[in-house]
């Protein structure tokens, strides 16, 4: 049991290393856009979290703390798309949600789009690095169930079909993991942030313009061609807009 | 007078001049000559008042006709006068960039006289008032203005015109093109339509085979006033269509496609369309002679203009028409039928077809009295690569009910005028059932159950609740930590199987003998103990035990060089397994294991040992056997 245990700490710690190793500063400067929030300079605030996310490092804190900012700003667009951001580190976080409902009311948003569908709608909110966690956790443990199992004769009839059972499930998290990452890293979604953003049928200013995206609607991004950006709106209403008035969440 | 060499002699009294003095002044008499006259010109040229005029002409003109613009610029020769911008005109548009200039000198009662005249071509919008602003001309840096002109535009009359050819001023006329061998046809789809009903008007290029185009691009600008319009697609590189006109065959390209609905009933007129281009014709200098090729000359093409006629809407239109013209189809669906109070339900209401959809409105939405209704968000998805516009308006509506129950919301209606059927027509969409659960929401509660402020965005959050991660970071399918991580389970397999050698001391333990069994052995192991599997599995201990004996008597016999399993007693074990340096503990196993075979075979019930032990043990000796006997290269027996 010992053995066991010293192998799943560390592996434990390889897991959550990379967590760990934060520098203080951006603490730091997280809590002083914090204050500057506080004291009702949100422009400050907006500009030392951009600081922080420029500087690589992320947070749902930092997202929902930034989405604040841009609501008090009154620019929806920004708002929806750091409330967003923050939903994908921790989906199921209540502030987060709360905020986005209370963005989309307020700007009458729909409540849904760009949303992904099929196998990827499934998977949205699934944390990868946790299910490939608790895999590898469960491989261990049967691997080394069956390393250490003394047969059938000292152990009980239970132990045999455990230590498989616990080998087959951790396998079936780890591609579970992977399958999850590679398709949650397909999906894209892009928020509006300009104020009011044309949907053309072509990409240049002349062509015609069927639609007029409002800023925060969620659109799912697609080809790309100089500045412009061909999008689609719930999978039906394509067009293009100007990459520069959309954010990809 | 009478000379001699080297002396002069004067017959008057004028003193004598040398040569090279009466060159000097033959010289002074020139340049004062000519200076008298480049000052007399100079006065000439700038004697009298500067004086500039415009004119319009006609001044009284209809839709489709031209009106002439002329600025004259008296007293200044055409050097010192700056050419003035366009006229600023209202109704009225200028059909070219820059003005065509004319300079006229001359003289009359001995003055010079000078004149420069600059014109441009002006073509009337629509019928009404049209006006041309006072137009700024610099001569020699001083600032002159033309008073403004009025100009009255009647409609168009009834006939149509016909396409033109123009050419540029200054171009040459070149026989070889004319109007009937290169044009622009516009046509309609119907010449009389009711409001709002689509009509699709298209320009061709029509140009006789043989004549050469480029540098074709559109001129001026296209309207068609009084009329909402949609462009359809057309190809930007055309295949020529042959088409015949006019008793002849024409090379055809459509220019131009768009889909026009009237705003208002009454006569309503399209502009031509007009292009630029080079065009190269062939003429014959005599009947049946060759064909030559001309020149590429500039040329200014107009389509006819076209007059619609828009009746107004018949009366009787019901409760739900707001203007819709053409043919469609609605659905409306929510994104659920259960929903708890105070969180809100998408409607989406679809409507599908043919007509007018970027001014479509959105159907009313009738609503319980508490069920908030947002107003909709609208997507407009128009396919213009068909032959007329059609396509798909969606309104999505924000439904927030208040209080809990069952929800039967109104049908959605929309109504619209079937042109083609002459009378109005209704949709109705059914939405489905709401149900609604929970409580009518609190008034005026500051926070929600989870301490979410109402009408607010939540506190920000602190900095202890920040879990920090990099932003470059790779998804884990990319991470090739992840796969490296997957080698973690066979490290602990091994840890565990080290562990358990570690904890026996190095020999096999009766546990991991008893272990073998379960253990997957090797192929070799496994074949030569199946017949032993086999009949401890139908019961036959006699002949288990025998298979086991003769198992590791025949390994024995093949590793040792004997001749068969028979060729392996005791004595030559004794012998040969400790000159390949078996290790005594193998030795005693591997004779313990035939021992008990050997009595089990005539008292199978008599022995202290299950056959399952004896199996494991057998299969234990035997993996070992096999590390110590190699199979290839036997080791030599030691002298």
């Amino acid at each position: 049991m010992r053995l066991l245990a010293a192998v799943l700490g560390g592996f434990g710690l390889i897991v959550a290393a990379p967590a760990c190793g934060q520098p203080s500063s951006v603490a730091q400067q997280f809590e002083a856009a914090n204050e500057a929030y506080d004291r009702g300079r949100y422009d400050t605030a907006v500009e030392a979290y951009r600081a922080v996310l420029d500087a690589g490092h992320e947070s749902a804190a930092l997202y929902h703390n930034l989405g604040n900012a841009y609501v008090r700003l009154d620019r929806t667009g920004p708002a929806v798309w750091a409330y967003e951001r923050g939903r994908r580190l921790r989906p199921g976080d209540p502030r987060l949600q709360h905020n986005l409902e209370y963005v989309r009311r307020r700007a009458e948003l729909p409540r849904r789009g760009g949303a992904a569908g099929g196998l990827v709608a499934l998977v949205v909110g699934w944390s990868p690095l946790l299910l490939f966690g608790i895999g590898m956790l469960a491989m261990c443990a049967g691997g080394l169930g069956a390393a250490v199992w003394d047969g059938p004769r000292r152990g009980g009839a239970w132990q045999g079909p455990a230590v498989t059972g616990l080998i087959g499930a951790g396998v079936l998290l780890v591609a579970v993991a992977l399958t999850t990452s590679y398709m949650q890293a397909q999906e894209r979604r892009a928020v509006v942030v300009d104020k009011e953003a044309p949907l053309r049928s072509a990409p240049t200013d002349t062509a015609p313009a069927d639609t007029t995206l409002r800023s925060g609607m969620l659109v799912t991004p697609g080809a790309e061609r100089e500045a412009w950006t061909r999008v689609r709106i719930r999978g039906r209403t394509g067009g293009w807009i100007p990459s520069g008035a959309l954010a990809e969440i | 007078m009478a000379t001699r060499a080297g002396t002069v002699f004067f017959i008057s009294g004028t003193p004598p001049m040398w040569p090279a003095q009466s060159m000097l002044v033959r010289l002074a008499v020139f340049v004062v000559v000519l200076g008298g006259v480049c000052v007399g010109m100079s006065r000439a040229q700038s004697s009298g008042p500067v004086r500039v005029t415009a004119e319009a002409t006609p001044t009284d003109v209809r839709v489709g006709e031209t009106v002439q613009l002329t600025v004259r610029v008296e007293g200044a020769p055409a050097t010192v006068v700056q050419t003035p911008d366009p006229p600023s005109t209202t109704n009225l548009e200028p059909q070219q960039r820059t003005p065509r200039m004319k300079q006229i000198r001359a003289s009359r009662g001995g003055r010079l006289r000078q004149r420069v005249v600059f014109s441009w071509r002006l073509r009337p919008r629509q019928q009404g008032a049209a006006r041309i602003r006072p137009l700024t001309v610099v001569v020699q840096g001083e600032t002159y203005s033309t008073d403004p002109i009025r100009v009255r535009v009647s409609p168009r009359t009834g006939k149509p015109d016909a396409p033109t050819l123009t050419r540029p001023d200054g171009a040459s006329r070149d026989k070889s093109l004319n109007a009937r061998d290169l044009f622009i046809r516009a046509r309609a789809t119907d010449g009389q339509v009711y409001q709002n009903e689509q009509v699709i008007v298209e320009y061709s290029l029509f140009y006789r085979p043989g004549i050469r185009l480029r540098h074709s691009r559109l001129a001026g600008s296209w309207d068609a006033p009084g009329f909402w319009r949609e462009e359809l697609n057309v190809a930007a590189r055309p295949t020529p269509q042959r088409r015949r006109a006019h008793g002849r065959a024409y090379e055809t390209v459509v220019l131009k496609r768009a889909a026009l609905f009237p705003t208002r009933p009454g006569t309503l007129q399209v502009d031509p369309l007009r292009i630029e281009t080079e065009a190269q014709g062939t003429m014959r200098l005599r009947d049946r002679g060759p064909s030559l090729r001309g020149r590429f000359e500039p040329v200014q093409l107009a389509s006819e203009g076209l007059s619609l006629e828009a009746r107004a809407l018949p009366s009787g239109a019901p409760p739900a028409f707001n203007g819709a013209v053409g043919r469609f189809s609605m659905t409306a669906g929510t994104d659920t039928d259960s929903t708890s109070v105070g969180e809100p339900v998408t409607l989406t209401v679809e409507v599908d077809g043919t007509g007018n959809l970027a001014t479509l409105a959105p159907p009313s939405v009738g609503a319980p009295a508490d069920m908030e209704v947002y107003d909709p968000t609208v997507e407009t998805n128009i396919e213009r690569n068909a032959s007329r516009i059609h396509g798909t308006k969606t309104f999505t509506y924000t439904l927030v009910p208040q209080s809990g129950g069952r929800y039967d919301l109104p049908a959605v209606t929309f109504s619209y005028f079937d042109p083609d059927a002459g009378r109005y027509r209704t949709r109705r969409a059914q939405p489905p059932t709401l149900r609604v659960t929970g409580e009518a929401a609190p008034r005026a509660v500051g926070r929600t159950g989870n301490g979410l402020p109402v009408g607010d965005v939540a506190a920000p959050m602190a900095a202890t609740e920040a879990q920090w991660a990099r932003t470059d970071r790779r998804p884990l399918y990319r991470n090739p930590w992840a796969y490296l991580a997957l080698l973690a389970p066979a490290l602990v397999v091994a840890a565990g199987v080290a562990y358990r050698r570690w904890r026996s001391g190095g020999a096999p333990s009766p546990d991991e003998t008893a272990a073998v069994e379960k253990t997957p052995a090797p192929n070799e192991e496994t074949n030569r103990l199946q017949a032993a599997r086999r009949h401890l599995g139908a019961g036959d201990d006699a002949a288990f035990y025998n298979a086991v004996a003769r198992a590791l008597r025949a390994f024995l016999a093949e590793r040792l060089g004997r001749d068969g399993p028979n060729d392996v007693p005791r004595t030559v074990l004794d012998r040969d397994l400790p000159r390949h340096d078996v290790p005594p503990d193998l030795q005693g196993a591997l004779y313990d294991v035939l021992d008990r075979c050997d009595e089990a075979q005539y008292a199978p019930r008599a022995g202290s040992s299950a056959p399952e032990d004896v199996l494991a043990n057998a299969h234990a000796v035997l993996r070992r056997l096999d590390t110590a006997l190699p199979r290839s290269a036997p080791t030599p027996p030691r002298p």
